[in-house]
């Protein structure tokens, strides 16, 4: 019985409003239109659909495997990483258009992405799509240049983003071909985003997507000897996500928007409101989501508002617009950071639970400041301590080990 | 001596231990915690943001459905609710919910609140009468649906057994205090002492009127001696205590050495496991069922054994007796079980010839409350003596009248009358736009 509403989550993107951030990626749980519209009805403010190819698609079984801590009776299981060799969708394309058509007719205030494929020697096949899912109703069109598995075999995916030039052509045909807005989804799978991420602006993308799934092999069988997933003896290539990847997407993030001016979607192991948050700051502006919602559904919506909601209220941002970039204006060169900057570790007593972690770290993977007294607590060496930290981070203990500034700066 | 009856048993969690133990919830789809909740709090999302460490959102959460976060955390008995009925009960033990909303009511606390939202005022009033948890609730709610509300209490401040009879080690008035003082923020005007109002009178300047004055007469035993020197009631055993941490002084009572306490329910625990905390020797509570019958919570009636309390079942107290006027001891005979009453429970039945002396230098009678009726002239009454009210509305039989808490369900948790008061609330909201348009 709620009585009082609260913060304003909406953002434009690309002239189109989103009424949260909050986007379902191209992927399992937006399989169907009947997905999309139930996802719509929990909150979320937008979808890009699975993507849409003109050829025919038959799934391996099984397509997923996942790297996670196992779970006890004291703690559930967490899984940290996703890794997946499902391929696009496997429905054909008309039946798309129909639920494109019917989304946009039953939600008004929601905003549907249509995700396309295919190889860069068909430029009428992506104009043809392009122009069908635009007629359909579709509010932007999204180009898969990034899907790290199967596909690429075939010349499409990641095999056009991890080339510029053919990125950028891509991006150039579905551009001229329609009116709505085109993102460009960027493959992590590259040694510079920046390059891929320009020529697709240059050539008429109104927004970047970053990033795609990070190319993996979740791990080995060790009875079988077949990596994971296996399919009937075998293994392929296959994409990561979760939240094993999202460092690797916020870096993507501020080499982006260092490079282009331009709306960035993130993507990449966001799970809860603190990571939406850090990728807003960081500068994305819409947010995608795919594997936290598979593992806990499309209620993680409620979460996510209300804990962005929460925090915006307790950091004084008036709109979700004034959250993006403040981070990233905060990067700079390594050789640009202040080397008068001292920190020396501090241990508070009454926290100490004695594990001697802090300790062992120092001793064999730093710089043997830390020493133990009698009674096990340890004590720190201000002269040897080089403020490297790794003490704090090993600490399990939330308020206990502090890096605390010394003079000289 | 003083010290350790006011201060708090069970300690709070730092961030740290919330977080973890918010973490270790499996995240049932279907949350079988928020089946168990009284006032229908979202408990498996409150637990969610406490694991995301979004403690501003979860006691909002919480606030939203109950406006005393602080004080039910505390003396709710979680086993038999929320708790009760956790899955991860079956994988380890249940997360600790009480505990975890106590960490961000407390945070909250300590941070300074934030008031919950309200609806524009509608330029209506209404009256409650009562500031126990049933009126607070309802007051609350009505005020952030656009009312006018005046709270009408009779004792000096409000907040009935919440204030006055739950002992400072479970809920310390600090705690009630703070959440009064937050629903006077929200804008409840809040009348103590207030003398005694007619209904006909009330409904003259209110649109409608929410009776939540609670069950404060004590059940008379009508046995030999029962109003001698050295028997004290229940209540007003905690009610001392309770003054002596508000007025910061010490405790008028005098307890004696041996200490017999009669009656089975969470006052009589309390006071026992007070009047051992005071000093007494030996106090035992005699209860003329058996230990399941026990109306008392099992956390309470557990805590209570770790306190030295002693626990003897199938007596009642047949005759106090006195010397020149002072108790010397009580007179109890045996009991036996007999057919199960309405209520479920086994009727006891005396023993013939099983009379037995117990000496006593104190004894303290908690067999319960009733309600006084006088306020609420012509109002249907339930065969058993408590208020009648249709269940999903409060309404009594008295159009504009709702009523809620201990005068209607005849003496249960505050976490119920918290519900009743936000259910009252909402229709009293309904019927007055019915009567008096939307605007």
């Amino acid at each position: 019985m709620k009585i009082s509403g609260e913060s304003d989550l909406s953002i434009d993107f690309c002239g189109i409003k989103f009424k949260n951030p909050f986007v379902l990626s191209s992927s399992p749980p937006t399989t169907t239109g009947e997905m999309i519209k139930r996802a719509f009805d929990a909150g979320w403010a937008g979808a890009v659909t699975k993507t849409l190819v003109r050829e025919e698609i038959v799934n391996v079984k099984p397509r997923f495997a996942s790297l996670a801590f196992p779970g006890s009776p004291e703690e559930p299981k967490k899984i940290y990483a996703f890794e997946n060799i499902e391929l696009v969708t496997d429905r054909p394309f008309s039946v798309w258009l129909e639920e494109i058509e019917d989304i946009r007719k039953s939600y008004s205030d929601h905003v549907i992405i249509a995700s396309l494929m295919d190889d860069a020697s068909h430029p009428e096949g992506w104009k043809e799509m392009a122009k069908k899912v635009e007629g359909a109703g579709a509010h932007m069109i999204e180009l898969n240049m990034s899907c790290p598995h199967g596909m690429p075999e075939k010349g499409m995916g990641s095999a056009i983003g991890q080339n510029p030039k053919l990125a950028g052509k891509v991006t150039k045909w579905v551009a001229d071909a329609v009116k709505i807005p085109i993102i460009s989804k960027m493959t992590p799978n590259v040694t510079d985003i920046s390059e891929p991420a320009r020529a697709c602006v240059e050539n008429g993308a109104s927004a970047i997507s970053a990033i795609n799934t990070v190319g993996a092999i979740m791990g080995v069988d060790l009875d079988t000897f077949v990596p994971k997933p296996a399919v009937a003896g075998y293994s392929a290539h296959g994409g990561l996500s979760g939240m094993a990847i999202k460092p690797i997407a916020l870096k993507a993030i501020a080499t982006i928007r260092e490079a282009v001016d331009i709306p960035i979607s993130g993507i990449g192991g966001i799970a809860t409101w603190e990571d939406a948050s850090e990728f807003l700051l960081m500068g994305a502006s819409t947010l995608q989501l795919c594997t936290e919602v598979m593992v806990r559904g499309y209620g993680i919506i409620e979460d996510l508002n209300d804990g962005l909601s929460n925090y915006m209220e307790e950091h004084g941002f008036a709109s979700i617009n004034d959250m993006v970039g403040v981070a990233q204006r905060k990067m700079r060169a390594l050789s640009d950071l202040s080397k008068e900057y001292k920190v020396v570790s501090s241990v508070k007593e009454s926290k100490c639970v004695k594990c001697d972690i802090c300790y062992i770290s120092c001793n064999d993977a730093g710089y043997q400041a830390i020493s133990l007294r009698e009674d096990r607590i340890p004590i720190i060496d201000e002269e040897k301590c080089t403020g490297c930290s790794l003490c704090y981070q090993v600490c399990p203990v939330w308020d206990c080990v502090a890096m605390k500034e010394v003079s000289g700066g | 001596m003083k010290g350790e009856i006011f201060e708090e048993v069970e300690k709070g969690y730092t961030p740290q231990e919330a977080v973890a133990e918010a973490f270790r919830c499996i995240k049932c789809q279907d949350a079988p915690c928020n089946k168990g909740c009284p006032a229908g709090i979202d408990v498996a999302k409150f637990i969610r943001q406490i694991a995301q460490k979004n403690f501003g959102g979860a006691i909002r959460v919480i606030r939203e459905e109950n406006i005393l976060p602080g004080t039910c955390a505390r003396i709710c008995p979680q086993r038999e609710l929320c708790e009760g009925q956790c899955s991860s009960t079956e994988l380890a033990q249940a997360i600790r919910i009480g505990k975890l909303q106590r960490f961000v009511a407390d945070y909250e606390r300590e941070k300074g609140a934030k008031l919950l939202g309200k609806l524009e005022p509608r330029g209506l009033s209404v009256a409650v009468i009562g500031g126990g948890p049933a009126g607070l609730s309802a007051a609350a709610t009505l005020v952030r649906l656009g009312y006018e509300v005046d709270l009408f209490d009779a004792n000096p401040l409000p907040g009935g057994l919440l204030t006055y009879a739950i002992p400072p080690y479970r809920l310390p008035y600090e705690v009630i205090e703070d959440e009064i003082e937050y629903i006077r923020a929200l804008g409840v005007n809040i009348h103590c002492q207030s003398p005694k109002k007619d209904i006909p009178t009330l409904m003259e300047r209110y649109a409608a009127v929410f009776i939540g004055f609670g069950a404060g007469d004590p059940q008379r035993m009508a046995i030999e001696g029962e109003n001698g020197e050295g028997i004290i009631q229940g209540l007003d055993l905690l009610r001392e205590i309770k003054l002596g941490q508000i007025e910061n002084r010490g405790i008028g009572f005098q307890m004696g050495r041996r200490v017999e306490v009669v009656g089975g329910g969470n006052a009589a625990v309390d006071a026992a496991v007070s009047a051992r905390r005071l000093g007494a020797e030996v106090v035992t509570i005699r209860y003329r069922r058996t230990e399941k019958e026990m109306p008392a919570w099992r956390d309470e009636i557990e805590f209570a054994e770790k306190e030295g309390v002693r626990l003897e079942f199938l007596c009642a107290p047949k005759r106090f007796l006195g010397d020149h006027g002072r108790l010397k001891g009580i007179e109890y005979i045996r009991m036996k079980l007999g057919e199960t009453d309405p209520s479920d429970r086994a009727q006891p039945m005396p023993i013939e010839g099983s009379e037995f002396i117990v000496e006593a230098d104190t004894a303290i009678v908690a067999i319960g409350q009733k309600p006084s009726f006088e306020a609420i002239e012509g109002a249907g009454i339930s065969p058993e003596g408590w208020v009648q009210v249709d269940e999903q509305t409060m309404a009594t039989s008295i159009e504009g009248i709702y009523a809620g808490g201990d005068l209607v369900n005849g003496g249960d948790t505050a976490i119920r009358a918290v519900g009743d008061g936000k259910r009252a609330a909402f229709a009293i909201d309904e019927y007055i736009k019915a009567k008096h348009g939307q605007t």
